[in-house]
């Protein structure tokens, strides 16, 4: 894998709202703009996505991600009405916590320096093996000008991946399930039981 | 962001150590993003992630953190799926992308699940403080 000339540029671009967004979110005051840092950040990496040529997760992260779960927390926010005028919004083990992530960080990026033999930084990959990225079936062949990722990750999803699919569908019947069981008031229950 | 470091540091320090046949390959290395400058972007959002879950008051927004540390790890799978797919020639190359999808759809149930017992508890005690909250300490 080699991103060289604009693509390196605009990675540097993404990984560079990425990390500071993400900072932002860890720091911000208000619990509803940590919510709209982290769309951001989730925006940058569904950029990466692209970038990788991986474009149905790219989507999918923007749709479920950014349209969905973040929304999700948004309207829990300005359920439970979290008072502003509460100052602290760290706790007293922030010193420890962060010197502890600090070099939890340290640690892996020494650990990725180690796996490379001395040369990280100055590692230039060889260029990838040429690759034909369209082999034609004939049913697909009047869709062949566009990428073929979407339609690989259906026929892999529905043929070796189906068990994981199914039961991937069974977790959100439960989470459904889950989440109206413990989200309804006592009147309700009353009313149900 | 290491890369770049790396290279302020280099052009600061213009030691004649640092002959110019290093300082190309390092200005080559800098311009010719690889695996390794994924791996370690999505280590430094892990450890935000992390840093996150351990300093904030607020359960929201550990939850958040929790998505941040989930889609460090997503950047990871996908880059080392691209990775596969140039070296295996396209054999098994969406495997990393289908777990993706998966680790996605857990971390959808995960948010539901945990809001909803934020909300539960938000009725009972009106806080969203993990510290307020010790009802099971003793």
């Amino acid at each position: 894998m080699r991103l060289v000339g604009l693509e390196a540029v605009i990675f540097y671009l993404f990984a560079v709202v990425a990390i500071l967004f993400a900072i932002f979110m860890i720091t911000a005051r208000s619990a509803v703009h940590s919510a709209l840092f982290l769309i951001s950040t989730l925006v940058a990496s569904a950029g990466l996505y692209f970038l990788l040529q991986a474009e149905f997760v790219a989507g999918v992260q923007i749709l479920i991600y950014v349209g969905g779960v973040l929304v999700l927390f948004i309207f829990v926010i300005m359920l439970v009405n979290i008072k502003e005028e509460d100052t602290k919004i760290f706790n007293r083990q922030i010193l420890i916590a962060s010197i502890l992530s600090f070099f939890l960080g340290l640690g892996i990026i020494a650990i990725l320096l180690q796996t490379q033999k001395g040369n990280f930084f100055t590692l230039v990959s060889p260029l990838p093996p040429k690759i034909e990225q369209v082999q034609n079936s004939p049913n697909i062949s009047q869709s062949h000008n566009i990428s073929q990722n979407t339609i690989k990750i259906g026929q892999e999803l529905y043929t070796r991946a189906v068990l994981p699919f199914e039961i991937a569908s069974l977790v959100l019947l439960v989470a459904i399930v889950g989440a109206v069981r413990l989200a309804r008031e006592r009147k309700q229950e009353k009313i149900y039981d | 962001m290491i890369n770049l470091l790396n290279h302020i540091l280099l052009i600061l320090l213009q030691s004649e150590a640092a002959s110019s046949g290093v300082k190309e390959r390092l200005l080559e290395g800098l311009f010719n993003v690889n695996i390794n400058n994924f791996l370690v972007l999505s280590s430094l959002l892990f450890v935000i992630g992390i840093a996150g879950v351990l300093t904030r008051r607020n359960v929201i927004v550990i939850f958040m953190s929790i998505e941040l540390i989930l889609n460090a790890v997503n950047i990871n799978l996908v880059a080392f799926s691209r990775y596969w797919f140039l070296q295996s020639e396209g054999k098994n190359a969406y495997m990393g992308e289908i777990f993706t999808i998966f680790v996605i759809v857990v971390a959808a149930a995960e948010a539901v699940v945990g809001l909803g017992i934020i909300i539960a508890y938000y009725r009972n005690k009106e806080t969203v403080a993990v510290d307020e909250i010790d009802l099971m300490k003793w």
